[in-house]
This record gives C-alpha cells, structure tokens and sequence, in this order.
C-alpha cells in the first residue's frame, strides 16, 4: 500500500485550495445571512456572517404568497427535468449524426448549425415563429422548446464522439447493431464526461431562464419561479437607468429591502446549487475532452 | 446496407436540423416594428352608447389590458369584481384579462407584441416608456372618431383641459392623456434629520443656486465624512439657468428664441457648467470615485441613510416618502426660482388603444364609466374595500399588515394614466389636498410655462443610423461627464462635441429642425 507522503509544498496546496473555497462560499453564506438579517440591522451594521438583528420577516413576508412560490417551483422543476431530458437527447443525437465521417452533405450540415451561434433572425421574427406558427403562448412548452437546440452543446458533443475510436463503431456495425444502437448503447455511456457537463449547462439555463416566461407566458399559474425575481430586478434596472418620473421613484417604496431580495436569491437559486456535487466529477473532463479533437 | 445507413443518418440529420435549430437562435433585442395596417380596420362592430344602451346588444367580449410593475396578488379577483360591477350595474357584458410587465421589460414586451401583431386592447404608456416608439410605428389607433362617440364625458373633459393637443399623431389622437397638472421644477433636497444631529444650521429657504447647492454639499461632507454625498451633478439644473428646455434625443431649444432652433445639448453652457461641477465634486470627493462601478441600488442608499441628498423635482420632494429610519426627512428648495420651466406634459402618464385592437369601442366605454362613476374609480384604483383597502375617512389606507412592498392590490403601477382629479383620494403618500396644490402651482406659478412643444416627437426614422450612434457616443461620454470622471471637463465636452460631430450630426440637426418647423407650422 502505498504512504501518503506529507509535505510542507502539499500543506500550502491544501491551505490555498481551502482558502479560496471559502472565498468562493462567502458570498453565498452572506446572501444567506442577509436574508436573515433586519432592515434597521443592516443599515446599523451592514451584513455579516452572522446577521447583527436575526429574524425571519423576509421568509414571512414572501410566504405569505407561498402559492405562487409553491407553483413557481413545480413549474420550474418540471421544465428543468423535461428540457433537460429532451435537449440532452436531442443535442446528443445530433451530435451523433455529425460525428459520423460518412454522412453526406456532413460539412453544409456543420455550417449550418455552427451559422445559428453567429447569427440569429432578431427578436420579432422569433416571437413570431413561437406565437403564430409554433403557437406556444401560455402553453408550459414556451419554456422548453425554444431551448431545446443549442449548437454550442451539439459542437461540444460531437467533438467528444469524434474521439471515440471509429474501429468500435464499425465493430458494432459487423455485430449487427443499428446507428441508433450504436448511438444509445456505445457511444451516449462512453460519453458520461460531456453528457455530465452538458447537463449541468442545460439544467442551469432551464432553471435560470425568465425570458421566455416573460415573452411568452401570461398566465401565473405557468410563470416559472426566476420570474420572481425579475420583476424586482427590472424595477430597479428601471430606477437606476431610466430618468424615473415621480410615479416611478413612488413605486420604489414597492420594491422590498435587501433582506427581502436576498431571500428570494435563496429561494430562486439554492436547489440548483445541489446538482453540482452530483456531476462536479464529469464536469472538468467534459469540458477538456469535448474541447479537443485529435 | 452501407447505404441504407448513409439514408438514415442523412435523414436524421436533416429532421433535426429542419425542426429544431430553426428556433434556436438566441433572442437580440430590436426596435423593428411592422405592424399589419390592415388589422386596425378589423372593429367589433356595435351601436351601443355606454350607461343607456340595453345589456343584450352586446355581446360578450374579454378585455385585454397591460400595465406596469408586477401583478399584485388580488388583482385578477378585483378586476372579476369590476367586470361583474359594470355588467350589472351598466350592461357592458365584458370580463377583464390583466397583464402587467415590471421595469425594463415593459418597453420591450410591448415593442416585440406591436412588431409581433399581438393583439390586445389598452395599455399604459408615457413618454418615459415607449410612446414614441409605438406612435412612429402607428402602433396605436387613431380615436378621433371613437372617443367623441363612445366617451363623450371623458372627450369632453379633455377638450376643456387643452390636453388632446398633445396626445396627436399627424393630427390624429394616439393616445388617452392624464388631466393631472404640474410642474416638475428642479429642486434640491438633502437630509435634514442628518444635517440638524450634526449641527448644521441650513435654512431651505436661502438655498436656490448652484452654489447654495455646494455649500450644502461642503457642509454634509464635513460632518459626514464616510457617506456619500451626491451621485452627480445636474444637467436639469444647468438647463433651467440658461432657459433651456429639453426636446428628448439629447438636444434642447432656448425659450429666448422665437424659432426654436434646436441645439445638441452638449454644444449649450449649460452642458459645459454641468461637467465642470461635476469635475469639481468628484475632485472634492462629493460624489464617490467608484460611482459608475460599484452597482449600488442609489433608492436603497438613501433608504439605509447612507446618500445624504438627491436631486429632486416639486412632485417627488413633497410626496411622504416611508423612511426605515422613522426619524429620517428630507430639506429642500426650488432652485432658481425666477427661471421659466415648462409644466408636465400630459403624456407622461396616457392610455393607448392598439391598431390591432378588436374592441376599442367597449374599452372607451369601459373608460368614460371610470371618469364618471365613484364606486367604479375607487374599485379600479383601490380594490375591494376590507380586502384590499382601508378607508380611515377619506384616506385610501392598506389593510392591517400590509405596506407598499406587500399590497395585494393598492399602489399598483400604471394605474396612474386613470387619475381623475375629481375622484382620486388621498393615501399614506399622497397626502390630502395633494393634488390639488401640485394643479394650483403648475398653474399659477409666475415663471411656469406650457412647452410651445409640447406633443412634438422626432420621428428619428429618415436619420435612424445617425441617431443610433449620436446616441451611444453621448450616453457613453455623459455618464463619466456628469460624475466628473471625464478628466478635464472642458477637453471631454469638446471630445464629445467633435465625435458627434463627425458622426453625423448636421444631418440629424437638419432633419430634427424640418420636423419642429413643420410641427409648429401646423400647430
């Protein structure tokens, strides 16, 4: 068995690594921390670590509307689960397809995904297509199939099943095996490091995304949670970048405290944070391999 | 088999490729507009008069609205109690669908859903929003023949306020103006609770000129040397001193001068004075070096106490503002008192009817019973009383427990383009007789004027291009300009005078100048 060896080199390593994990926690605990700390306290003392006057208020306060906190998370969930399921079978078999050498046409194909992270039809023609011809409006799939495609994931993907050696698809071929075969028993469980990362990215913009609730959705019942937190953001945007007429700077009594925002950022964001431990592992080879092509 | 392969993959790809990337482009915001003109002639048809017609010549249709700010948490059950009011009581036969949009987003929802052909059937607008955007793009229906016939009061009561004057497009009535009245004169406010702990003797009444102003400043940074003083200087103020009046896009008129030449603002001493105070604070540490960077929220500062003044105007300095520190007040006082300024326009809170409306005819209707009927006001404006408002005498006051940032339904944003003086009550924030003193002022004020603009909108349209990048040079050099973050104020003027020069400004000057002179020609 093999010693660990100690030395002062890995000791400072370690001391680093840890110091600038908790440099990366603090602004996560202090958002938490100022959720709970007073308005009256964090203007006295500004926020900490440890909130100077604790309370609850900011939790009281927005679960007075839990309905809409409650259905903001069964809306967000689902599109999350579903649009991360279908977006990352989607990409993946697109991915597929444009790794394989022997597509015709393969090249003009490439282009014209590649075209699509360059250019975009603007956002009326957009609107159009998602309201008048795909008739998504106030439908739950206004959240999730304008997302489904994204050329960057099917790139990153493509490049990962571009490093699979060629020989195991053309073995699999003689054993009898079908492209999609191939694609769902060979090549989608080699590929766990980028279908990992691609996850992740997927999952975090489905649990991110408020514009197409925005755009699209009109119906409460069907807002995601995210749309929460915009409609304070916007009004402050509003505030600070506008020439705000008198109605307006009168709406900023409206606008909750900080404690109140900081909630709100817990509530909207912390679920998501857990997905991390779960694909941190994949997360680093994913992003590396799906970056190179031998 | 080799081949059969090939086809498989080939046709994957395609499906794929067809179906689904289509849609995948990411969203780029635009101001394209093409709305449809041949939707503004699809009209629900009725002979209806509101108030006398019988119920059962109308048929039952769903009205769509859209306002500011976020949507409160009873709204969709006051508007249920609305439509059932004005149903039983006057035959309307409708239901309401509310929508509202908060901030930034507001202006680019309701472009996108003009440019879209959406259709709905009122939205809240003022030139601070998106009207003008809206109006170049004939977004909004012309009333001139459906106001008279479908509000007659309402038509009427802006007839007799002169307001309409402003609310037209080549003539025609865009939009549904406020009749409130006032003037939103620079004023100056500061702490007063905080200058008085620390001892300052500043008497409001002697501070009305730029350098009552620093002398003000000099004091509160003095005895609160850790706060911040002031966020920038002011270019209203600048404008007011030189009888300056600002006409949007960045240029102004001087009301010295019979033709109203159009000037870029930037080429004005007053501009010049702006930057050079704005040099000299931040040089003094009045406004904080890390101003533009440091991403503060300036309403929360003053909220915590830690901005000791604001640039104000007659309406937001005498409003009760809720303070978290109880003690807390502000001092304040019209600057230049003698200067001329022009009262508020009437647009800046309207009404407007989409071109693509298909029932604009029973949305007047809708909007001459709310200028004529109490109980109907107070339920738009207030809610259901017990539910959603107290009323302590005449005063509009929140239920128990709640406040501006937990109404379920009061203080709702956009409400304000319905204001009706003759029913509108007081609250926590409008005191009694608010309203009142704000018309008397902007009416009876020696040096308060009417803008012999008022109504004009450049059509930027013929010089778009130009526009576009006039105005990114001087939103770009007027944020470091007026924080005095520039360097040399007078060599970043003249930087700003030249780059704009050569970015075409004569063209954009020439075009603005035609439309004034045609504005006024046929005014």
């Amino acid at each position: 068995m093999r010693k660990c060896k100690i030395t002062v080199g890995y000791v400072a390593i370690l001391l680093f690594v840890c110091a600038f994990a908790l440099i990366c926690l603090y602004p996560f605990l202090l958002v938490i921390s100022g959720s709970f700390t007073s308005n009256v306290a964090a203007i006295q003392y500004g926020f900490r670590l440890i909130p100077g006057e604790f309370t609850t208020a900011a939790y009281k306060t927005l679960f007075k509307d839990i309905s809409s906190i409650v259905n903001g998370y069964k809306v967000t969930v689902f599109v999350t689960v579903v649009g991360t399921a279908c977006s990352l079978l989607i990409n993946s078999m697109m991915a597929y397809v444009l790794s394989r050498t022997s597509l015709p046409g393969r090249k003009i194909i490439n282009l014209y995904v590649l075209i699509t992270m360059l250019f975009n039809g603007g956002m009326v023609p957009w609107y159009i297509v998602c309201t008048r011809y795909l008739h998504l409006q106030n439908t739950i799939w206004a959240l999730i199939v304008p997302m489904l495609v994204n050329a960057w994931n099917i790139f990153l993907i493509r490049n990962f099943f571009s490093s699979i050696s060629t020989s195991m698809h053309e073995s699999a071929l003689l054993d009898g095996a079908g492209e999609f075969t191939i694609y769902s028993k060979i090549y989608a469980p080699l590929s766990k490091p980028v279908i990992a990362t691609v996850l992740l990215f997927t999952a975090l913009g489905y649990w991110n995304d408020w514009w197409h609730g925005l755009m699209l959705i009109e119906d409460r019942n069907l807002q995601p949670l995210q749309m929460l937190l915009r409609s304070v953001v916007s009004n402050i945007q509003f505030l600070q970048t506008a020439d705000p007429s008198p109605e307006i700077q009168a709406l900023m009594a409206s606008i909750p405290g900080d404690g109140l925002k900081m909630a709100l950022v817990v509530l909207t964001t912390g679920p998501i944070i857990l997905l991390y431990p779960f694909v941190q592992r994949y997360f680093v080879a994913g992003i590396m391999v799906g970056g190179v092509k031998e | 088999m080799k081949k059969k392969v090939r086809t498989a993959s080939l046709l994957m790809a395609l499906i794929l490729a067809c179906t689904t990337l289509a849609g995948c482009g990411d969203s780029e915001k635009t101001d394209t507009i093409a709305t449809d003109p041949t939707v503004s002639d699809n009209k629900q048809s009725t002979t209806a008069d509101p108030g006398t017609s019988a119920p059962a010549a109308l048929e039952h249709v769903t009205l769509k609205f859209y306002f500011f700010d976020g949507k409160k948490t009873e709204t969709d059950q006051v508007w249920e109690e609305i439509a059932n009011y004005v149903n039983e009581n006057y035959g309307l036969n409708v239901s309401f669908d509310v929508q509202f949009i908060a901030g930034t987003d507001y202006k680019d929802k309701m472009l996108v859903k003009a440019a879209g052909g959406d259709k709905w059937d009122l939205n809240f607008e003022g030139d601070w929003v998106s009207y003008y955007q809206m109006i170049n793009k004939d977004a909004y229906l012309a009333l001139d023949d459906l106001l008279p016939e479908y509000a007659p009061n309402l038509y009427q009561t802006y007839l007799e306020s002169g307001v309409l004057d402003a609310a037209k497009k080549n003539g025609s009535i865009v939009a549904l103006p406020w009749t409130m009245r006032m003037n939103q004169r620079p004023y100056f406010q500061w702490r007063g609770d905080l200058a008085e702990a620390a001892g300052l003797n500043i008497d409001p009444a002697s501070i009305e000129t730029m350098d009552d102003v620093e002398r003000v400043l000099a004091l509160l940074k003095e005895a609160y040397p850790d706060l911040y003083t002031i966020e920038c200087s002011s270019l209203n103020v600048q404008l007011l001193q030189e009888n300056l009046i600002s006409i949007g896009n960045n240029f102004v008129v001087s009301l010295d001068d019979p033709e109203f030449k159009a000037i870029p603002v930037e080429q004005t001493d007053a501009y010049r004075t702006m930057a050079e105070y704005g040099e000299k604070w931040q040089k003094a540490g009045y406004i904080w070096t890390d101003v533009l960077t440091d991403k503060l929220d300036h309403n929360q500062l003053i909220d915590q106490g830690r901005l000791l003044t604001k640039w104000g105007d007659r309406e937001t300095t005498t409003i009760q503002r809720s303070w978290v520190d109880e003690e807390a007040y502000w001092d304040y006082n019209m600057l230049y008192p003698d200067k001329l300024w022009v009262n508020r326009t009437p647009l800046a809170n309207c009404l407007c009817i989409p071109a693509t409306a298909e029932n604009p005819e029973r949305t007047l209707m809708f909007l001459e019973l709310l200028h004529t009927d109490q109980d109907l006001y107070d339920m738009v404006h207030y809610g259901i009383l017990g539910l959603t408002y107290e009323l302590d005498g005449e005063i509009a006051v929140y239920p128990e427990g709640m406040n501006s940032s937990n109404s379920n339904y009061m203080d709702w944003g956009g409400r304000w383009a319905m204001w009706d003086s003759n029913f509108i009550r007081p609250t926590e924030q409008y005191y009694e007789g608010y309203w009142q003193e704000q018309a008397d002022f902007a009416d009876n004020y020696e040096y308060n004027i009417i803008s012999p603009l008022d109504g004009f909108n450049f059509d930027t349209e013929p010089v778009k291009t130009e526009m576009t990048q006039l105005n990114q040079l001087y939103t770009e050099a007027h944020k470091m300009i007026e924080v005095g973050l520039a360097g040399d104020a007078d060599a970043a003027v003249d930087k700003l005078i030249q780059d704009r020069k050569n970015a075409g400004m004569d063209k954009v000057l020439t075009e603005l100048q035609k439309q004034i002179d045609e504005f006024l020609a046929n005014k």
